[in-house]
């Protein structure tokens, strides 16, 4: 844990927490869709079925959909009175309303389309050739997936990747209604700075405002450097 | 034809009515726990004052302060407290000599625990899992919550299964949900919904739960923004009011 040197420097104790607990949220969501993105990306490209337009929908749904929507129907999933949210406790002992654990899951759906989309158009843009070649000097279709296809296509894979990292750090209404404002749980940054705002604290919202302003803007500088050296 | 032509006549014909009758219009920001009982409230008022129109927004007291502040349109700001209210006063955005206590918010557990049982008992219990209390720091019925339960000694140890709304009306969601067991809301928000189960009245005495009214320095019509503050104290609001779950001064 980071939270034995968290400083007081710019920010208070708290905040610095909110921000911890953010970049560890925003971390665990992009491994978990890189795991699950990247398949899903390989698998949307190449595939014929005909309910690939509406596999292709559901991931894009939440670019479209207000997060009051996504969190309002999380809300009534995380439930423990009925399933799915019952079985989550029956398997786990514990709900998944106003946990860490309930935050990724949230963030994992909430920024899918963030990484799905670069890595669907990244891996499109390796030469089949290349593929092809692979697999006919007889490599299986995973080894060609992990060892050729992904590494050819790793910048845009890596813009899709720092993409979903930051749209999950900027998640804000989903965790509004899951989350209930727990410090060191669920009290991500964008709440924290909210309640600054709400108690007038207007100083240490700006720093704070400031201060992920900075983190965003370095990550889409690096999102469009990753873009451009796909592209070349 | 005919009945889209009649539709068209009917419509001019209100948006005539309707400039013709209402010569100043009211801009009321409203804290959230008043978001029932604001709609009675204008309709009542209304039908006194034919000439006046009202309209309002319901936000959480805090942002309200913080738009007022960067130049909102509002005449009036009801809140669920008197400290936003002085907040104002003191950034030059409110005038003083407006303030008055038109209401007192009453606190409520949700659901009712089991007959026989105290609350306390309850809350202290190991069948408690989540209790859904509003942001003490930013709203007055969680600050309300927080005092009760450290005056009755529980508040250590019930924080840690403890849950914050960001307003009361989100404290109330989380238990309707099934997300939480028990929560401390506004009786208001329970006033008109039927299906919801009964609560629990907790006494926190008269001055409890002040919630102030106050005129902005920004209005544009400063002499009806005063004329609905003074008649929110008056007979037919009270009842209303009182109706909605709240008492009066």
């Amino acid at each position: 844990m980071l939270s034995p040197i968290i400083s007081t420097w710019l920010l208070s104790a708290p905040l610095w927490e909110s921000l911890w607990l953010t970049l560890k949220l925003a971390g665990i969501t992009t491994i978990i869709l890189g795991l699950v993105g990247l398949p899903l990306a390989r698998w949307l490209n190449a595939t014929q079925t005909r309910f690939a337009p509406v596999v292709e929908a559901l991931v894009t749904l939440p670019i479209v959909l207000p997060p009051t929507v996504i969190g309002f129907y999380l809300l009534v999933a995380f439930s423990p009175q009925h399933p799915p949210g019952s079985w989550w406790v029956a398997v786990t002992g514990g709900p998944l309303s106003f946990t860490f654990t309930g935050l990724v899951i949230a963030s994992v759906i909430y920024s899918l389309p963030f990484a799905v989309q670069p890595f669907q158009a990244a891996l499109r843009a390796v030469p089949t050739e290349l593929i092809d070649a692979s697999r006919a000097s007889g490599a299986t279709v995973w080894r060609t997936f992990w060892r050729v296809h992904l590494p050819l296509a790793r910048s845009g894979v890596g813009a899709g990747l720092t993409l979903g990292f930051a749209h999950t750090l900027g998640e804000f209404g989903v965790v509004l209604m899951i989350g209930g404002s727990l410090p060191g749980e669920t009290k991500v940054a964008s709440i924290a700075l909210y309640d600054e705002v709400q108690k007038l604290n207007y100083a240490s919202a700006h720093a704070f405002a400031g201060v992920l302003l900075v983190i965003s803007f370095v990550l889409l500088v690096a999102v469009a450097v990753l873009q451009r050296r796909s592209r070349a | 034809m005919t009945g889209w032509r009649k539709f068209a006549v009917t419509a001019l014909g209100c948006c005539a009515l309707s400039t013709s009758a209402a010569t100043e219009k009211i801009r009321v920001a409203a804290a959230s726990n008043l978001v029932m009982v604001m709609e009675p409230l204008m309709r009542a008022f209304t039908a006194e004052h034919t000439q006046i129109e009202l309209s309002v927004s319901h936000a959480a007291t805090g942002n309200l302060i913080a738009q007022i502040r960067h130049g909102a349109p509002f005449d009036v700001l009801l809140a669920a407290d008197l400290d936003y209210p002085q907040a104002l006063i003191e950034s030059g955005h409110a005038e003083e000599q407006t303030l008055r206590t038109f209401a007192h918010g009453v606190l409520m557990l949700w659901p009712q625990p089991p007959v026989g049982q105290k609350w306390q008992t309850v809350l202290a219990g190991p069948g408690l899992r989540r209790l859904a209390v509003a942001n003490p720091d930013t709203a007055p019925y969680g600050k309300a919550t927080k005092d009760l339960l450290t005056a009755a000694g529980l508040w250590d140890q019930i924080k840690p299964r403890v849950v914050w709304g960001e307003n009361v009306a989100q404290t109330l969601q989380f238990v309707h949900s099934g997300n939480a067991d028990f929560g401390f809301v506004a009786a208001s928000l329970l006033s008109g919904n039927h299906d919801l189960r009964a609560g629990m009245i907790i006494e926190l005495g008269e001055e409890a739960l002040p919630h102030g009214a106050i005129r902005l320095g920004a209005s544009r019509s400063p002499g009806a923004a005063k004329l609905f503050l003074d008649w929110l104290e008056g007979a037919a609001a009270r009842i209303i009011l009182i109706e909605h779950g709240y008492r009066v001064p």
